[in-house]
């Protein structure tokens, strides 16, 4: 069979970092490929070439016998492949309809927009979807689920032969991840090509016809899902045997250093009164304590109190080592020996104007300074003994933090927050788009930071992560405490269980 | 020391701290300050070569006082103006606060001594209470601009417009009150006028205030956390940085260095008059700020940069009223736009690796008639009464606009097509 998406020895190079190198495979007409990697493996990056969002790579790709070289979207549209990304690209603030024709509104003969026929349309391609969305509903109040069926909506509406899903379930809830393997079946049916990325095994077996691994920008194999198995896939995606957890010394009765009494975080404007309720538990000295939830159970909400950043104050206590402690502001979570390492690396961490020296001394200037005026060498000195001690690959510590990978980005906010010796470490999601050399690198690097004491809190969005670092295991379920395991009782089945539990009726 | 409970995973020798910088003189050479002073050289060693009147050899004493006179008058509000960019923020109040406090200073020397004021003769002491109460008033700006901006929660653009307009409106109305239905206040002591004007004792004043702004914004942690904030402001507050209390600090300095530099430019031009005085003067500053590589995204930006982007904008402007001679301060608006735009797109080719289409697409292609107009316009208004001008000359001068620019886009069109 001639195949309908031939890619040819395709690289891109992203600064100092290579996101793909040398890629060939192909896709057959309409199968449902799924292509899977590690964050960083450059699935997206690969998509992204696909469907003309990234305009300058290196290699050939030959759709349907041409070579083409896409230089926007609408090039690829114009081939049939449309792309529904990982981060929805809507305007919150038009309909429905107007999303789904944006960039090619139907217009009457005055060249005016006919809002009608839009409308009309739209709710056919809806109906289609049996979604009973209303098209002059506006995107931005709808949920994220919905907003998806927008995109596919928008991606039938322009006949597309080939569609590309980058990760689509992973912002969705069971149900509506139920209806978008139905809305799959039908595209397959009418014989659309699917390329999908995504992490989950158990999705990629049951809807895939081949998969295709890739690894650090380089091109594993593509296999049969007949004729393979969820351990061979994770071990071509990893490219070694997954290591056994290794058995940590387990921190036993060491001191209580964060008791969490009754925490709750009032949801002022919605319809749910509470973003966190009612949260107790304890974390104690050298401990690693994991928190699990989907997305948007309020993991990212727990540590922001912990941490004094969260937009509204919560109630409840929070009791460090034993003194009842209420932080306004990040600066007094600090001083009392809280650091927080945020979730969004490049929107809440990094200051892309600032070198490596600058980006790790950034809160330790105070004890880097005399009476307010910088001491450069003290600076230099420290800066430089965190980007060894954590082995941060970089062209010394006055190269732009830009040049650096994610992985070595991710370590110098990590040592900004070490500098300031905290006594409790909060990780927010810390290996998000870190490759897995570095991802290995950051456990060794919790497991030490415990062993000299340290209690850390971390959360992440893939569980296997967390059942190889974590002492512990919290899981959270729309805000609310649902399940708390050992290392030992933990497995992946318990922890989604108790994640996807409905959460008991919140009250006021 | 930091982080001494982690065992050292690496035994490595005695830290080579400087091992690692990039050679200094190639640091220097790439730094927007290098490129300025070389542009700088540049129009000076032009405006020799085409002045007529060869004022830059015949009298260096009054030109160097002319440009540094305007520098520094400029220099002032634009440092400022330079210290809220780099934070993050943006200042369009700087002229109407000269406006204002040019009119706060005279009122007081009028209400606080009258007969003095009257008579000529103010005491010293007066003069200082009235420059004390001045950069009170500053203060009191900077504080309603950062409130506005942090506690209202507007955005700077529209916070200081607010301001903008507002104070200027508000100085003509305090000017009104306190003369009795006069628009002006006029300097009646005139020696005390020149002291205050005096190159030379402003030049000193402006040289102490940027080694202050200097090393405040180069030394410090408050300057540090300013970079960072103006970088990225989410990360910084969670970093622990105080943001709202360094906008504070950022506004209060800009509106301070505009509130001084009203006190001279009053004794400058002889007479307060919140209507006019500084009307527009705000976007120069921006302006040189821009010139000297400071970004209005925030984080990136020097002192000594803003400095010699003043220094720059100004000499550019003596230049061109040098070899035009006689009225081409109607001109200055023009030179400002051109050079930020030059300026703001030689450093943009240094930093992004696009390789851009200037004239090679359809937007391209109508910019060049319009390019071509103004430069053809543009010879007329300059060179219209000078002896050896004839018409036929700026049609030449547009055609061949015209035909540079239109080859340009086509060598455009046929790279991006390869």
């Amino acid at each position: 069979m001639q195949p309908l998406v031939s890619i040819r020895h395709i690289g891109k190079q992203f600064n100092a970092v290579r996101a793909l190198d040398d890629v060939s495979f192909d896709v057959l007409p309409g199968e449902f490929h799924a292509v899977m990697g590690e964050n960083g493996a450059g699935k997206s990056t690969l998509m992204k070439i696909l469907s003309g969002v990234i305009p300058d790579y290196d290699g050939e790709l030959w759709i349907d016998g041409q070579r083409q070289r896409f230089t926007s979207t609408s090039d690829a549209e114009k081939v049939g492949i449309s792309i529904i990304h990982q981060e929805l690209n809507l305007v919150e603030q038009l309909s429905v309809a107007a999303n789904i024709f944006l960039g090619r509104e139907s217009t009457n003969g005055w060249g005016l927009l006919n809002s009608r026929a839009m409308e009309r349309q739209s709710n056919e391609l809806l109906r289609e979807l049996e979604s009973p969305i209303s098209p002059s509903a506006l995107v931005g109040s709808l949920r994220v689920g919905d907003q998806q069926l927008i995109e596919i909506a928008k991606a039938l509406s322009l006949q597309s032969s080939i569609l590309i899903m980058d990760e689509p379930t992973s912002a969705l809830t069971e149900s509506e991840v139920a209806r978008l393997y139905g809305v799959i079946e039908k595209l397959r049916s009418r014989g659309v090509t699917v390329l999908y990325i995504s992490h989950k095994m158990d999705e990629v077996f049951r809807l895939a016809d081949r998969i295709t691994v890739l690894r650090d920008g380089q091109f594993v194999k593509t296999v049969d899902k007949s004729s393979t198995s969820p351990r061979e896939i994770a071990h071509l995606m990893v490219g070694r045997e997954l290591d056994e957890p290794v058995a940590r010394k387990l921190a036993g009765d060491t001191p209580v250093v964060l008791e969490v009494d009754q925490l709750s975080l009032p949801w002022p404007g919605h319809s749910k009164p509470w973003r966190l309720r009612n949260i107790s538990f304890q974390l104690r000295r050298g401990e690693i304590v994991g928190i699990a939830g989907l997305m948007g159970a309020g993991r990212t909400e727990l540590l922001e109190s912990l941490f004094g950043a969260s937009p509204v104050a919560h109630q409840g206590r929070i009791l460090l080592d034993g003194q009842p402690c209420r932080f306004g502001h990040p600066s007094q979570a600090m001083a009392a020996g809280i650091a927080m390492v945020t979730e969004d690396r490049k929107r809440l961490g990094l200051f892309s104007t600032m070198n490596v020296r600058e980006n790790i001394s950034l809160c330790a200037l105070q004890s880097l300074s005399s009476r307010g005026v910088l001491l450069g060498g003290r600076e230099r000195e420290a800066a430089q003994q965190q980007v060894l001690q954590l082995a941060v690959k970089s062209d010394g510590i006055d190269a732009s933090i830009n040049s650096l990978s994610g992985g070595n980005q991710q370590k110098c906010i990590i040592a900004r927050c070490l500098l300031t010796e905290p006594k409790v470490l909060l990780l927010d999601d810390p290996t998000r788009g870190v490759d897995v050399g570095a991802k290995a690198e950051l456990y060794r690097l919790m497991e030490r930071l415990a062993a000299a004491g340290m209690a850390i809190l971390v959360t992440s969005s893939e569980l296997p992560e967390l059942l190889t670092v974590s002492d512990r295991i919290l899981v959270l379920s729309e805000g609310v405490l649902t399940g708390e395991f050992s290392r030992a009782d933990a497995t992946e089945q318990r922890i989604m269980e108790a994640a996807t539990q409905q959460a008991p009726r919140q009250t006021a | 020391m930091p982080n001494s409970q982690l065992p050292t995973p690496n035994s490595q020798g005695p830290l080579s701290v400087t091992a690692d910088r990039p050679g200094i003189l190639r640091r220097c050479l790439g730094s927007v300050e290098a490129k300025l002073i070389l542009a700088w050289l540049a129009v000076v060693v032009g405006t020799i070569a085409l002045d007529p009147g060869q004022t830059y050899l015949n009298s260096p004493g009054s030109t160097a006082e002319l440009i540094i006179r305007n520098t520094v008058f400029l220099g002032f509000f634009a440092l400022g103006s330079a210290v809220i960019i780099i934070s993050g923020g943006i200042d369009l109040s700087s002229g109407s606060v000269i406006a204002l406090s040019a009119t706060v200073f005279s009122s007081l020397l009028m209400l606080i001594d009258p007969e003095g004021f009257r008579a000529g003769e103010i005491q010293s002491s007066v003069v200082w209470v009235a420059i004390a109460g001045t950069i009170l008033a500053g203060v009191m700006v900077g504080t309603l601009n950062a409130w506005l901006i942090t506690s209202v929660g507007l955005p700077p653009f529209i916070a200081t417009l607010a301001t903008m307009v507002g104070l200027r409106s508000f100085g003509r109305g305090l000017i009104l009150a306190v003369t009795g239905n006069r628009s002006q206040i006029d300097f009646t002591d005139l020696h005390l006028r020149d002291s205050l004007k005096d190159v030379t004792s402003v030049s000193i004043v402006f040289l102490i205030f940027a080694a202050i702004i200097w090393f405040l914004m180069s030394r410090t942690v408050i300057g540090r956390h300013l970079h960072a904030m103006g970088g990225n402001e989410t990360a910084a507050k969670l970093s622990g940085v105080r943001t709202d209390r360094l906008k504070w600090l950022a506004y209060v300095i800009g509106a301070v260095s505009a509130s001084m530099v009203g006190i001279v430019y009053f004794a400058d031009q002889g007479s307060a008059k919140p209507d006019v005085l500084a009307r527009g003067y705000e976007l120069n500053a921006i302006a040189a700020a821009v010139i000297g590589g400071c970004a209005l995204t925030g984080g990136v930006g020097t002192i000594p940069g803003t400095i010699l982007g003043c220094l720059f904008l100004r000499t550019v402007i003596d230049a061109v009223n040098k070899i035009v001679g006689t009225g081409a301060d109607v001109y200055e608006g023009m030179i400002v736009g051109i050079v930020v735009v030059l300026a703001v797109t030689f450093s943009q080719r240094g930093t992004i690796a696009i390789r851009r289409q200037y004239f090679g697409s359809v937007i391209g292609w109508a910019a060049v008639p319009v390019l071509s107009l103004i430069a053809g316009l543009s010879f007329v208004l300059f060179f219209r009464e000078k002896p050896w001008f004839a018409p036929v000359y700026p049609i030449v001068v547009g055609l061949a606009v015209a035909a540079a620019l239109s080859i340009r886009g086509f060598i455009e069109t046929q790279r991006a097509s390869k």
